[in-house]
């Protein structure tokens, strides 16, 4: 936690000091903290224990009321985990649980003043959307500065709209949602002055989202997690948000220092339009540190112009250390988009590359060179990059040629390769024909020795340059 | 431990030690330590005094004794950035504070966290603070009472009373 939101608990609250010091001293000395200290520990207790300490002593009777930091979930408040659960249980669960977070919201709005510091529930229950509401605006009405929601299921999910006194709310520093079974949808104008981490995951957001997202000056982190975007055009606001300027919005996120763009598709449905609109949007990114893409952003990029080198769409990362790319299990066509990302992020540091599940692209090759020359081409743009690692490599035939192609053009430090195989044999044949390739880099091969998962071993296997 | 005690409490001041300025701390019960001042600023508290050049003279440390300001000077030590190879090998040192079971271990967490406190040195605050919150997840009030010494003085009717209002919380 940071130093700085400690200093909304009065510090200067008196210390209850034991009555005589020295041989008389009080063992209690849980009780003797000041209230400000008690409140950090109980910060990392679930909200339920912290309510069952009311009953302890006179010195612990209200301590719950003012608490600053309050976390319900389903393990805390009804010894029950993620697993399968009869209707019955899933039913008195879900009461359970409402109860609990309603009592303890009531009873904390009607007797205390104290600021929210931070506000976490965390359920695989479904919920009808009013009961979530009531929660987020009951938070917001204390002043929350962190706002931590990840829920299983909206009942009403298809017009669940979350509730409007959250799209300005000023205090806000952290905003974190997430429904695990639905897309949500995200109000298309908003504004987040204080805000520093966006955390949003399947959640659907409107066209001009990117644009809205300037109003969040501060924002240093923004992770999207499978999201999708709605092409329909916005209509214009009725409350008092305004959508911005032309000038305005051309202007970037100039304090994001990390980004992930999670964006999901599947790809009958992509149109060069949705691929534009990502362009955009990387544009407004350009100044990040650390940089995540997902597999279908990453297509979604390359399905939005013919050849991505001319692209003038495509910014430069000027403060780029981290790259991080999600890269289909099939998928040949990798070599040019990241060409084109690493000829753009001069300060980039190390690059990791990670392969994934998922259905395969239709070619999208308009590539006018040859990957090799792509490559060769960027080796000399960056200097800073020492290590690539690709992981979860399983060695389809399109990844052993990246391999060879990264290992043979590319003059680094090393490359690490984590093996993912299902069988001890496919692993000594998968070593065999990446260490025959030529290499500009010392090679690293991580790779687990048993398939019994209880005594795995990870095996780091090292191999010079040739 | 790299820093020395000093029985000398007069030598106080603008001291340096190469190009890195030592900070002179005296203790509650009159011990003094030399600390550099690189250290010494992962507190807040003297961050801000050295940022308003308000630590040329002995720094008193009130309410910690010279036995807890040496634990919290081995925590500024090993937190120097360089001082340990991996974060792995910090969390494996740091663990040493995360069981609270003796009432001796208990006893120093507590001497810790007060001067953490004082101090405002954010990460040995969080490192304690999660240490007692350890000990108080998982146990039924009786527990509690009996583990942390917290003697009940409510009378029957009234712990009733309160089990009743918040019957909510009690119901696992």
């Amino acid at each position: 936690m940071e130093a700085n939101t400690l200093d909304l608990v009065d510090r200067n609250q008196k210390t209850h000091k034991s009555e005589k010091a020295g041989e008389n001293q009080n063992s209690d000395r849980i009780s003797c903290l000041p209230d400000s200290i008690i409140y950090h520990i109980l910060n990392f207790v679930p909200t339920i224990y912290v309510v069952q300490t009311s009953i302890l002593s006179k010195r612990w009777k209200n301590i719950w009321i003012s608490l600053p930091y309050i976390d319900f979930d389903d393990e805390s408040v009804t010894d029950a985990t993620g697993i399968e659960h009869s209707d019955d249980e899933t039913l008195a669960l879900r009461n359970k649980f409402r109860n609990s977070v309603n009592n303890f919201m009531l009873r904390r709005a009607s007797s205390s003043t104290m600021s929210i510091i931070k506000f976490q529930l965390s359920t695989y229950c479904q919920f009808h959307g009013s009961h979530i509401n009531e929660w987020i605006s009951a938070a917001i009405r204390a002043g929350v500065l962190e706002l931590d929601i990840c829920i299983g299921n909206i009942e009403n999910d298809l017009d669940y709209r979350l509730p409007s006194c959250l799209f300005n709310c000023k205090s806000l520093v952290t905003l974190k949602l997430c429904v695990d079974d639905v897309s949500f949808r995200f109000l298309d104008f908003f504004c987040f002055p204080n805000l520093k981490d966006m955390h949003l995951t399947h959640v659907i957001l409107a066209k001009n989202f990117h644009h809205q997202l300037l109003n969040c000056p501060n924002l240093e982190k923004l992770h999207l997690d499978e999201f999708f975007i709605d092409m329909d055009p916005v209509l214009p606001s009725s409350n008092t948000f305004q959508d911005l300027t032309a000038e305005r919005r051309s202007r970037i996120l100039s304090n994001l220092d990390d980004a992930f763009i999670g964006m999901k598709c599947n790809h009958q449905s992509v149109g060069r339009e949705v691929g534009r609109w990502l362009g955009t949007f990387i544009r407004k990114l350009s100044n990040v540190k650390t940089l995540r893409l997902s597999y279908a952003s990453i297509k979604l990029l390359q399905y939005s112009q013919p050849c991505l080198l001319n692209h003038d769409h495509m910014p430069t990362f000027c403060n780029l250390k981290h790259l991080d790319l999600e890269v289909g299990g099939k998928d040949g066509d990798v070599v040019e988009i990241l060409a084109c990302l690493l000829q753009r992020s001069l300060d980039l540091q190390s690059l990791h590359l990670r392969y994934v599940f998922g259905s395969s692209w239709p070619r999208n090759w308009h590539g006018t060179l040859k990957p090799e020359e792509y490559l060769s081409n960027c080796d000399q743009h960056i200097r800073k990059l020492k290590k690539i690692t690709v992981g979860n490599f399983w060695g389809t035939e399109k990844q052993i040629e990246l391999v060879r192609l990264l290992l043979g053009n590319l003059r680094l430090e090393e490359i690490t390769v984590q093996l993912h195989t299902t069988s001890y044999e496919s692993l000594i044949l998968l070593r065999q024909k990446l260490l025959q390739f030529p290499r500009l880099a010392k090679l690293v091969l991580l790779y687990e020795t048993s398939e019994d998962e209880e005594d795995e071993e990870v095996i780091e296997e090292i191999f010079n340059v040739t | 431990m790299s820093t020395a005690a000093t029985a000398d409490a007069s030598s106080s001041g603008d001291t340096t030690e190469g190009s890195v300025r030592l900070l002179t701390l005296q203790s509650e019960d009159g011990e003094v330590f030399e600390v550099k001042e690189t250290i010494a600023t992962q507190s807040v508290t003297i961050k801000g005094m050295v940022d308003d050049d308000c630590a040329t003279s002995t720094i008193p440390v009130c309410n910690v004794t010279g036995r807890t300001l040496a634990m919290v000077i081995e925590w500024w030590n090993k937190h120097e950035i360089g001082a340990v190879s991996n974060e792995k090998e910090l969390k494996e040192w740091e663990s040493q504070f995360d069981t609270i079971d003796d009432k001796s271990d208990r006893d120093d967490v507590y001497d810790l966290l007060m001067a953490a406190n004082y101090l405002n040195i954010p990460t040995l605050l969080d490192c304690c603070t999660s240490a007692v919150a350890e000990a108080i997840k998982g146990k039924s009030t009786d527990e509690m009472r009996e583990f942390f010494d917290i003697k009940s003085d409510f009378d029957e009717k009234e712990e009733d009373a309160l089990r009743k209002e918040n019957q909510w919380a009690f119901e696992n």
